[in-house]
């Protein structure tokens, strides 16, 4: 389901040069691209302190959420956003889980208010999102569930 | 808790867990998984077939939200 690890420039790059989208677009892309690719790269980067590299994945997570909210109130969104969305996306969970496997110096998380567990919840959080965002489910499976769930209540 | 307000539970706890400070992320997320868990208690749904199935009714809650924050903003 993720991306292969070829970097989120090299993604967006990819999509500019094959996606119809707009010049406006476009930008938007290569901007959101290229500050995800230098957050990407710091998280990666083993010269820099473990908490280091977990605020750059807090701040690629953050990049991640802005364009959700665009999208949203944007309603509904465009096809081109939510490509982009799921690349990064893909991205943010990818590092979470590197810097998750890492198992880091929790005593540095503590100064960030964090701990391995608030750094796994959060990648929950994200994996929550890219399944609400993009995977697919069946209308009448959708409905299916929820009647289970809540019965003709909701 | 009736049925309804399970479910708007659910989608504030997802949104509180979304947008939670740093230590409270995982108290976040254990709340959201123990309403998860009693709404999905007695059927063979499991926590991400019910977040799924929610995906729209999380969308159009959170949109709201942002729309109330904004709103809230620019009073």
């Amino acid at each position: 389901m993720w991306l292969e690890p070829v970097g989120v420039c090299t993604y967006i790059t990819r999509m500019i040069a094959t996606a119809p989208t707009s010049e406006s677009v476009k930008e938007r892309w290569r901007t959101a691209g290229r500050f995800a690719g230098v957050l990407e790269a710091e998280v990666k980067a083993q010269r820099n302190p473990f908490a280091t590299r977990v605020v750059s994945w807090f701040n690629l997570c953050r990049v991640c959420q802005d364009l959700e909210e665009q999208m949203l109130l944007a309603d509904p969104a465009s096809t081109d956003d939510q490509r982009l969305h799921r690349v990064l996306l893909s991205t943010a969970i990818a590092s979470g889980e590197g810097l998750l496997l890492e198992q880091g110096d929790a005593e540095a998380l503590k100064a960030l208010r964090l701990s391995p567990e608030a750094l796994a919840a959060k990648v929950d959080s994200l994996r929550i999102t890219f399944a609400q965002w993009h995977t697919e489910i069946k209308p009448e499976r959708q409905a299916a569930i929820l009647q289970e769930a809540f019965g003709g209540q909701v | 808790m009736a049925r309804c307000e399970e479910l708007e539970a659910v989608l504030q706890a997802q949104f509180e867990l979304e947008y939670a400070e740093p230590d409270a992320l995982d108290q976040r997320l254990r709340r959201l998984n123990f309403l998860l868990d009693q709404v999905i208690a007695d059927t063979p749904l499991t926590r991400l077939d019910l977040l799924s199935a929610l995906r729209d009714r999380y969308k159009e809650y959170k949109r709201a939200q942002l729309l109330a924050e904004a709103k809230r903003r620019t009073v």
